[in-house]
């Protein structure tokens, strides 16, 4: 292959890219006699519309790599690209407005706004964005709907369960258009049913929109879904494999 | 978005709200009821002194003021009364002799200043025939009728249609008597005074007197009291050999028990503030505390830090508001009652006396004092948002969102 063609070549598969990080580290205290060091070289490249399970046991660095790749903290050394952008050297505020564009987020705990409806927390992102309130309107009616709770827009989370919460999570990780969704642990607090329900509508809406979704998670029924399961052990990746 | 956040957050910990709310209602009452106590025994004592002691305004001979000695009258006295007749604003005045004697009862004697006056007029200007305790005011054509103060009668041990003697110097320096008929004894409110200021009419004192129809003292009352100051300055510059005063200066106690209200209501104002700031500041600390986590995951989303910022601020800002529309309407209404119905304080009358106050106190307020207050209000709560807001901004996401 010529230069040419292996440049162009190299365009492209950067473009199919979600995330590319490539020799991460992360120490904590580096100059603590106890430095925990919690990423140890790791490369990553995800592309769009993967369905990716990162699983390891406590300790492998699962949430490390999760936070950075989130953009919820910077590696010690090592980069990360989202969408073919640098965001290892990216300030805090650079950070912030760089997740809101770019990045969803589903929490273990669905951390709602407990104040807002279900369909005000979905529109809360958009609202940062700067979106047109029929803009807003249409996409949090067909996200809601999308997730399979349309009819419960008004409700506030306590008056919702916790699968239902959850969903509401889902459609507003969506909301932005991130490139990617990244889920810690989205199924820890769900009933077997709540689970089976948000697994189906995730694996739907990555085959049929497209959209890429990261999991760290300890539950089987979730590796089980996943296209390609990443195993972290002692902050190294351990194993890789795509179904 | 923000704004129906920060208004719903408001209730989420409804009596620890509730409870901040309150104090700020309290808080905004008390102060009215302070401040319009101030005000109103400000403007009682001011009243108080114009009607019974200085009037408006006072004309003397400039060297009467340094040295009370009778030679210094006011020259042609008689025509300036014609020109102050004349005078636009102008709705009363009165003329004084005054000198120096001593009051003589069957058993005691006494230092008084005697004041020769034509009882009409006077009463047009210090309204001292609503002050008569006992007995009348002048009413009768007695022979050399006298009004002195019951504290002075209770000194002198004396009644109402008992003799008494006054001695005094007159115009030319000679040590003459008259023997006066006490016919009634007033109470100004203000003791001190009322023992040391006896009445007697100028057609019974002057031809003993000898002062040839001058007067000491010209009192003036006008029409519109906001105008005193312009029509003393305009008689200042008309007489110009004499010395116009108005009630301050003639009074400069006045001015500064004026002043000390108003800065009295100042300091407990910026007091009670104060104690708001730290009460809100503690009530939106707790409530960032509690909502690390929700703060941490509403920065994880994207919602940047000059918006958190704010959030916080607005909460804080409408948890103050909620409680200043109450707490000025709750402070209008005991004002606007108090000032209708008035503080009865006559258990302390004889404290109040010693310094020429009522034991009636009208509260009044000025309305600019609710803008004012919601002023202070606004950035006290302001002032108090900013340490917590500065602390929520500086939560780390991923901290936050970790917490437990």
């Amino acid at each position: 292959m010529n230069n040419r063609r292996l440049y162009l070549w190299k365009i492209k598969i950067k473009k199919m890219n979600v995330i590319a990080a490539k020799n991460l580290h992360k120490t904590y205290n580096p100059d603590s006699p106890i430095a925990v060091h919690a990423l140890q070289g790791v490369d990553i490249e995800i592309k769009k519309g993967e369905f990716t399970a990162i699983v390891g046991p406590s300790g492998s660095g699962k949430s490390t790599l999760l936070n950075i790749i989130g953009g919820l903290d910077n590696p010690t050394e090592g980069s990360i690209e989202v969408g073919g952008n640098d965001i290892s050297t990216l300030s805090d505020n650079q950070l912030i407005d760089f997740r809101r564009n770019n990045i969803g987020f589903v929490f273990q705990s669905y951390n709602l706004i407990p104040v807002l409806t279900a369909k005000e927390n979905v529109e809360f992102v958009m609202l940062l964005q700067g979106r047109s309130k029929s803009e807003m309107d249409a996409r949090t009616n067909e996200l809601l709907n999308a997730v399979g709770i349309g009819d419960k827009a008004d409700k506030r989370p306590k008056e919702l369960s916790g699968g239902q919460q959850q969903r509401v999570a889902v459609a507003r990780a969506l909301a932005s258009k991130p490139k990617f969704v990244l889920a810690d642990e989205p199924t820890a607090n769900l009933d077997s049913k709540s689970t089976t329900d948000l697994l189906d509508i995730m694996a739907k809406l990555n085959e049929e929109e497209h959209i890429t979704f990261v999991f760290s998670t300890h539950d089987q029924r979730v590796v089980d879904r996943a296209k390609r399961v990443i195993t972290l052990v002692d902050g190294k990746i351990d194993s890789d494999v795509r179904r | 978005m923000l704004l129906t956040i920060a208004w719903r957050n408001i209730w989420r910990n409804r009596s620890r709200s509730l409870i901040i709310i309150g104090a700020i209602i309290i808080g905004i009452w008390a102060l009215s009821f302070i401040n319009s106590w101030m005000q109103g025994m400000g403007e009682m004592y001011v009243a108080d002194i114009i009607n019974n002691q200085t009037s408006h305004i006072q004309i003397h001979k400039d060297e009467f003021l340094k040295e009370h000695k009778s030679e210094f009258v006011i020259p042609n006295s008689k025509k300036i009364l014609t020109e102050l007749s004349q005078t636009q604003g102008i709705a009363s005045m009165s003329a004084r002799i005054i000198t120096n004697g001593i009051v003589i009862a069957p058993r005691v004697s006494k230092g008084v200043s005697i004041r020769a006056v034509n009882p009409a007029d006077e009463t047009e200007v210090v309204n001292l025939n609503n002050k008569i305790q006992e007995g009348d005011y002048f009413n009768d054509d007695k022979r050399n009728p006298i009004v002195i103060g019951q504290s002075l009668a209770e000194k002198l041990k004396i009644k109402v249609g008992k003799k008494i003697s006054l001695q005094y110097q007159d115009m030319n320096g000679e040590l003459t008597a008259q023997v006066y008929r006490i016919v009634g004894l007033y109470s100004s409110g203000n003791s001190k005074l009322d023992e040391g200021i006896v009445y007697v009419r100028t057609q019974d004192f002057s031809p003993v007197f000898k002062n040839n129809g001058d007067v000491h003292e010209i009192a003036v009352r006008v029409n519109d009291f906001e105008q005193t100051k312009t029509i003393a300055k305009g008689l200042g510059i008309t007489f110009n050999n004499l010395k116009v005063q108005d009630y301050e200066e003639v009074m400069p106690m006045i001015k500064l028990f004026d002043t000390q209200f108003k800065t009295s209501g100042s300091i407990i104002t910026t007091i009670v503030m104060i104690a708001l700031i730290f009460g809100i500041i503690n009530t939106m600390l707790m409530a960032v505390l509690e909502r690390v986590k929700e703060l941490g995951v509403l920065m994880a989303v994207g919602m940047n830090r000059i918006k958190v910022f704010g959030m916080i601020v607005i909460e804080t800002l409408l948890l103050s508001l909620v409680g200043l529309p109450v707490g000025i309407i709750l402070g209008f209404i005991t004002v606007v009652y108090l000032n209708k119905n008035g503080i009865d304080l006559s258990s302390y009358e004889a404290g109040l006396s010693d310094f020429g106050m009522s034991s009636m106190i009208y509260p009044s307020i000025d309305p600019t004092f609710f803008v004012s207050i919601s002023i202070s209000v606004f950035f006290t709560a302001l002032l108090a948002s900013l340490y917590p807001a500065f602390k929520a901004t500086r939560l780390k996401p991923i901290e936050a969102i970790n917490k437990i």
